[in-house]
């Protein structure tokens, strides 16, 4: 037989029993879309957090106190300030620029207008992070760090529910009491996937005033950036050098670059899908045990068939491969349908949740490949069995 | 061609041990016809079985055109089933959802034969039963008489050296059964070997010899023409014999 004349077959025995091959065809379907919006969730997600931060630029490095290692060793916290920035700036040649920022809760009024907001305290390093986000106005200064100037850069919606149409820049507000002159306005990002950006609420201030207005100076990390990405290696070597000359040789300190943080956040989302993949898996493999069983259904009600194929010449591997072709079919036809049902249920998810679902070409091949073997897995046992029916037993049978 | 020695058949249905053959031998040459007589349940069919490749026996052997199938694998049977053998049972076995045609060219399927060749061979096949114009209706759609006759071109599509029939007419009325002996002479008479098992003396009569079975053992052979007279004088005698 032929491979379309064994297609034929299997699809004209299917047609013999349509309500039941379209419910076991259910099972199928449902378990290769849910294996293939699960993954797309998964697969959404980390390409937005890739994109993110491949945004971020990959001659990124970050210098943190290493936290884990402190709460092990039991060590004083050695701790981040501007001036670490500040010597990492003049000591550092392969680093191009520096940014570093605090954040600490502030109020700002302006007329009757009062709003408890999430001030970002940080210096002249802005200007490159930040680059494309201005307004109007200007970006802060070095002076206005040294001088520690009462000067402001406000969020766009900030500044929108503050003066509305009119412009801020030169505009005094007081924060926490004090008179700040307003010299820029960021453009407003937009909503995220988790709300409002919570950026455009926020005002920028020079970070020598958050010792006073927050009571530390301590900072969470300093973002560096290499000249370029063959000098990442070297600017992290000479950070290395000028914390270790500031704070002592056994200075804990993490110095990261994005590109290994880039990496690691990859695996870890990878990880996540194919797990999310897993548990779409499981409706699979309950669907694969819904073939099983109606194979074995069908051969139990075909031995007859199988006895009359095999007392005219029919050999086992013909009557293996015809059932199985059955099931495979099942699985294919199934398969195929799960992944436009899957791939629609993905569209909906990105449209209801709002979450960037993305259906790859290997969520496909999965489901492809998991369609196919559970065809063969779930359809060898039943077709073995019919294959190894004695004939003249097959042929007695009622 | 068909030499049967000393086969025993034991049927293990785990409880009892039921002995359907106890020891027959049998030999069958080229171009002849045999029935097969006995009362139900003496090992007729059993018998067939084993000599149409369906069954092993348990012990003795069997040989057919001189090689010896009683220890071939069962793809090996399967083959020689499909080769040499044309077989026709009592209850047809038609694929109940297949037309004659397609019941017709099963063999050939499973030969190898390509789909255009086996479309011509069981048309020819259904034509030399008479029943070209129900190619294309199916077994439910089909007199007794009709179905078995398509079962017969199905035995007869491969072309076969021997057809068995396993009492080809106990289901039909005596019109159609007749029918179906006239093809079976026939076919006889074209050179192909044939063995029938019947409970009709008349069937017997027509054939060149008769075998009587009894609890699994031979107990009498003779001229098919013989049959008649003997089988005759027995139902005056105990009337065992249907
Ligand atoms: N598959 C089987 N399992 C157990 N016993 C069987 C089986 N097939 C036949 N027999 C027994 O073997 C004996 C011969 O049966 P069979 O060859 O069918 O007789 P016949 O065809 O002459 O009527 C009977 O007693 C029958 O019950
Ligand atoms: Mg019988």
């Amino acid at each position: 037989m032929t491979f379309y004349e064994c297609m034929k077959l299997a699809l004209s025995s299917l047609k013999t029993n349509k309500m039941r091959s379209a419910l076991t065809l259910l099972g199928i379907v449902i378990g290769i879309a849910s294996v293939i919006a699960m993954m797309s969730i998964g697969e959404g997600g980390r390409r937005l957090v890739s994109m993110e931060l491949a945004g971020l630029g990959s001659n990124l490095i970050f210098v943190q106190p290493d936290y884990a290692r402190e709460a092990m060793s039991g060590a004083r916290r050695k701790s981040l300030t501007y001036e670490d920035a500040q010597a990492i700036r003049k000591g550092c040649p392969a680093v191009g620029s520096v940014s570093v920022s605090r954040m600490g809760l502030v109020t700002v009024k302006y007329g009757k207008d009062r709003y408890n907001i999430s001030a970002t305290f940080t210096d002249e390093g802005l200007s490159t992070t930040h680059g494309a986000g201005l307004k109007e106005g200007r970006f802060l200064q070095e002076l206005d760090i040294r001088a520690q100037r009462q000067v402001a850069i406000l969020g766009g919606s900030l500044a929108n529910k503050l003066f509305g149409e009119e412009s801020a820049i030169g505009t005094k507000v007081k924060i926490n009491g004090q008179s700040f002159a307003v010299v820029g306005v960021m453009k407003e990002q937009g909503r995220t996937i988790f709300g409002e950006n919570p950026s455009d609420m926020s005002a920028y201030l020079p970070i020598t005033h958050s010792k006073r207005m927050t009571g530390s100076d301590e900072v969470a990390f300093i973002s560096c950036e290499a000249r370029d990405m063959k000098q990442v290696r070297d600017a992290m070597d000479q950070i290395e050098k000028v914390l270790a000359q500031r704070h002592g040789k056994d200075a804990s300190f993490n110095v990261v670059s994005s590109a290994s943080i880039l990496e690691t956040t990859e695996t870890i989302a990878r990880i996540f899908t194919v797990i999310l993949g897993g548990i779409g898996g499981i409706s699979l493999l309950v669907g694969g045990i819904g073939v099983m069983n109606i194979m074995l259904v069908s051969v139990t009600e075909r031995t007859r068939e199988v006895g009359i194929r095999k007392a005219v010449g029919a050999k086992k591997a013909d009557i293996l491969r015809q059932f199985l072709f059955e099931a495979i079919s099942l699985c294919l036809v199934g398969g195929a349908m799960g992944i436009v049902l899957g791939w629609a249920g993905a569209a909906l998810i990105a449209k209801i949740a709002k979450w960037p679902t993305y259906v790859s070409l290997f969520s496909i091949a999965v489901a492809v490949i998991s369609a196919s073997f559970s065809g063969v897995a779930f359809g060898v046992y039943p077709a073995y069995k019919a294959a190894n029916l004695d004939p003249i037993e097959a042929l007695r049978y009622e | 061609m068909i030499d049967a020695k000393d086969v025993e058949k034991v049927y293990d249905t785990g409880v009892v041990q039921v002995a359907a053959l106890r020891g027959v031998s049998l030999r069958v040459e080229r171009g002849e016809s045999v029935a097969i007589i006995g009362p139900s349940g003496s090992g007729k069919s059993t018998l067939m079985n084993i000599l149409g490749c369906l069954d092993r026996p348990t012990s003795g052997s069997y040989s057919l055109d001189g090689k010896v199938v009683s220890k071939l694998s069962d793809d090996e049977l399967a083959e020689v089933r499909n080769k040499k053998i044309g077989f026709v049972f009592q209850t047809f076995n038609l694929l109940p959802r297949a037309t004659s045609l397609e019941n017709v060219e099963l063999p050939l399927v499973y030969s190898g034969v390509q789909s255009s060749t086996r479309r011509e061979r069981a048309l020819a096949a259904l034509e030399k039963v008479g029943l070209a114009e129900r190619a294309h209706h199916r077994p439910n759609e089909l007199s007794g008489g009709q179905a078995q006759r398509v079962a017969i071109a199905r035995a007869l599509v491969t072309e076969p050296s021997i057809i068995l029939a396993d009492e080809p007419t106990g289901n039909l009325d005596t019109k159609s059964g007749l029918e179906i002996i006239r093809i079976l002479k026939e076919l006889h008479e074209q050179g192909i070997t044939i063995i029938v098992v019947t409970h009709n003396p008349e069937i017997a009569a027509m054939t060149g010899r008769f075998v009587e079975i009894r609890d699994g053992l031979i107990v009498r052979e003779g001229k098919g023409s013989d049959v008649g007279r003997m089988t005759a004088r027995e139902e005056e005698g105990d009337g065992e014999v249907k």
